[in-house]
């Protein structure tokens, strides 16, 4: 009989070794579009003190956009979209994809591409030329984005201009991850006004510019040898850092379980990944403590019958359940009140 | 002088002298041979030629025939009285008159006369005796030139009634606007009547050798040349057209709308005028060429200075342009002079965006500016497009290369 109300008053104990709050803070974590990462990684993202955002898609959506048109004659506006929108459309970086949305897509021949310096075709027979404003003879444009010339007909007639598309809730996200005590660190291959300009414009007081991908896990590594838990958040995939966080276009050689794998890499969602995933780590230590405590209380009443170690039993579950539970919804509930915010 | 005729009897030192000339008859009509074709253009020709061989016998036997004769043997005069008229009515048949066979026969007479008065010279012949000589040598040559003016006029006669030449003198008259009297005359030898509305054709030959006369019946008259004209009557000229291409299948005809009789020259201007676009690709090639459908070209090109001098005056601003260019500037502006529609309704003509037409026409305003508000400087500017462009599209660069040359200069 005594064995039996033991064994009773023990199942709080149980129950609290169970991961129950990782299987609740998934099954939330899910619903955000993060899939958060195994037990070793919950510990790492606890531990993580520095962010590094590549450019494209973190606090960018990871497209350009055209931010200025200038045409040298007022009449020749349209001239410069059409001609330079037909033209990019043969090219695939994302200044000449940005570019061919000015236009539709038109007659091309004699495409050529050349290097950095631009792309060359005939648009329904003319000539066209876009590309580096020193390359096609045209002075440089000192402003901040990417500006490229157009000439047509071996005539320059203007220039064009893009820039990243910055996350509207941007500033936001960066502001939540030094509130989590996670610094971000910008890392960017455009060029130095460019990347400072992004940073200031997001918040972001460290940054790093015409950073190439080589350079960039040497950056890394130099942070981690500072002492810092370094994740990185990058849409090309890495397995430099101590926690990557990769998106659905990361290469799945880059995919690790260890990692956080994001709808996408938005610096918003990446600082609810980091909440939840704190949370969801914190909450099944408290769990499983409260387990134990249970336990041992019921364990001790068994001894004065079985009754009594029964009902402890009961509300040691009832309490390991609900501390499982509660915390990780609060989370869920909360970041989803900042992007309402943050839309708004 | 017949073959029964006698003749005066030479003094005796005359009739030595002839003799004597009798072994060198071949070598002397060789000598004589080759002078006549040195002296007279129209009869030169190669040593081993036919030409030569007919000149060098007629000389032989006729040398022949006068030291016979005149030494008293009786060789019938026969055959060469019948190689002097036929040499004459050849002449005829070729439609040239008889100066210059006249002139070969004078040129042989002298140069026969001073060989023998060098000869006379030589053998201390009395003045009597060389006259003698000379009288029956004179007598001996008029004849030989009675000759061959009876042959001349027995080919000429021949000739007249000939259809074949009566068709190449119809064509004539047709196209040098002849005497209608003429005309009529030479239609009747040429037994093809005048029809009331005719067609005037022309048969471009690409190495298909030529059309033969006959090939086309009655129906038609055929001329010499390239290309080769055709004339014919114009309710028929379908079936004429079928037979052409029986004949020559790779025949290009290009024939003119139904004319009167008095247009057969002016037809021929256009037909010969489109068969020259046809070649410098002004219009397309194709097997049959209707001149009714480039009338407008063929009138353009009337007055090639004209227009080359208009396109230097009133397209200098395009000149000015790339190659490229300019090409697409002009037939915009071609395009839009000509029809005076939207930029998507141009652009959907010359396979191109709306916005690129735009574009053009922008060009093109500051390049003619005001000018184009002018209705006349329009009208030559249509004309004189309508008329350069296709040439230029053909790769003919002689306006751009006047224009340069003008310029350096």
């Amino acid at each position: 009989m005594l064995t039996v109300a033991i064994a009773v008053a023990l199942l709080p104990a149980l129950l609290g070794w169970l991961p129950l709050a990782v299987w609740i803070g998934r099954g939330r974590a899910r619903r955000e579009g993060i899939d958060l990462p195994s037990a070793k990684g919950l510990r790492r993202a606890r531990a993580v003190d520095l962010v590094v955002l590549d450019r494209w898609g973190t606090v960018t959506t990871g497209e350009l956009r055209v931010s200025a048109i200038e045409s040298f004659d007022p009449d020749d506006e349209r001239n410069l979209r059409w001609f330079a929108g037909a033209l990019g459309h043969a090219a695939e970086d994302p200044v000449a994809r940005a570019v061919a949305r000015l236009s539709a897509r038109g007659k091309l021949t004699s495409v050529q591409r050349h290097g950095g310096d631009g792309i060359s075709g005939s648009v329904d027979r003319h000539p066209v030329r876009l590309g580096r404003p020193e390359w096609l003879g045209m002075p440089a444009r000192e402003v901040v984005g990417v500006t490229v010339g157009v000439q047509v007909d071996a005539r320059p007639i203007g220039y064009i201009t893009v820039a990243d598309v910055v996350r509207p809730d941007a500033r936001t996200g960066i502001e939540r991850l030094r509130a989590a005590g996670v610094a971000a660190v910008l890392v960017s291959d455009d060029s130095e006004r460019n990347t400072r300009h992004l940073a200031e414009t997001c918040g972001i007081d460290a940054w790093h510019a015409g950073i190439a991908r080589e350079r960039r896990d040497q950056l890394i590594a130099d942070y981690r040898l500072r002492g810092h838990v370094v994740a990185v958040a990058t849409s090309s995939g890495t397995t430099s850092g101590d926690l990557p966080l990769s998106d659905s276009t990361a290469p799945p050689a880059t995919r690790q379980p260890a990692g956080i794998h994001l709808a996408d890499l938005d610096v918003n969602r990446i600082a609810t990944a980091f909440s939840l995933s704190r949370s969801t780590a914190r909450t099944a230590t408290r769990a499983r403590r409260t387990g134990l405590v249970a336990g041992l209380l019921g364990a001790g009443a068994a001894v004065w019958g079985l009754l009594p170690a029964l009902v402890v039993a009961v509300l040691g579950c009832v309490a390991v359940v609900a501390i499982a539970s509660a915390p990780a919804y609060e989370t869920s509930r909360r970041s989803r009140s900042v992007t309402s915010t943050s839309s708004a | 002088m017949t073959e029964t005729q006698d003749h005066e009897t030479l003094p005796g030192s005359a009739q030595w002298m002839l003799t004597s000339l009798e072994p060198q008859v071949k070598d002397v009509a060789e000598t004589m041979t080759r002078r006549v074709q040195s002296a007279l253009t129209d009869l030169a020709g190669p040593v081993d030629g036919r030409r030569y061989r007919l000149i060098y016998t007629a000389i032989h036997n006729a040398m022949r025939v006068f030291i016979d004769r005149a030494l008293g043997r009786s060789t019938p005069m026969t055959a060469l009285d019948d190689l002097f008229r036929k040499m004459g009515y050849r002449e005829a048949g070729t439609g040239r008159d008889r100066t210059t066979i006249e002139r070969a026969l004078h040129l042989v007479q002298n140069e026969l006369w001073d060989l023998l008065r060098v000869l006379a010279a030589d053998n201390e012949l009395s003045a009597g005796a060389l006259n003698a000589v000379g009288e029956m040598l004179s007598d001996f040559f008029a004849h030989l030139d009675e000759q061959l003016a009876l042959g001349h006029e027995s080919g000429t006669t021949d000739r007249n009634q000939d259809v074949g030449v009566a068709r190449d003198r119809l064509i004539d008259l047709l196209l040098t606007g002849g005497d209608p009297d003429a005309v009529s005359t030479q239609a009747s030898i040429a037994r093809w009547e005048v029809p009331e509305r005719i067609t005037v054709a022309a048969i471009d030959v690409d190495g298909e050798g030529e059309l033969e006369p006959g090939v086309l019946g009655r129906e038609a008259i055929v001329g010499k040349g390239r290309p080769q004209l055709v004339l014919c009557d114009a309710a028929a000229f379908e079936d004429v057209s079928r037979q052409i291409k029986e004949a020559l299948p790779r025949t290009r005809i290009t024939h003119c709308w139904p004319i009167a009789a008095a247009d057969v020259a002016e037809a021929w201007k256009w037909v010969t005028r489109a068969v020259e676009l046809v070649h410098s690709h002004v219009i397309p090639k194709r097997p049959v060429i209707d001149c009714a459908r480039y009338r407008t070209e063929i009138w353009l090109h009337a007055e090639p200075v004209m227009r080359r001098q208009l396109a230097q005056e009133l397209l200098e601003p395009l000149f000015a342009e790339s190659e490229n260019s300019r090409e697409i500037l002009s037939e915009t502006l071609l395009v839009w002079l000509e029809t005076r529609e939207s930029a998507p309704a141009i652009a959907a003509k010359l396979g191109v965006h709306p916005q690129t037409v735009r574009y053009r026409w922008k060009r093109i305003n500051e390049l003619f500016g005001e000018a184009l508000h002018d209705p006349d400087f329009v009208i030559q500017l249509t004309l004189v497009l309508k008329a350069s462009v296709p040439l230029w599209i053909a790769g003919d660069q002689s306006d751009f290369q006047l224009y340069r040359s003008t310029r350096e200069r």
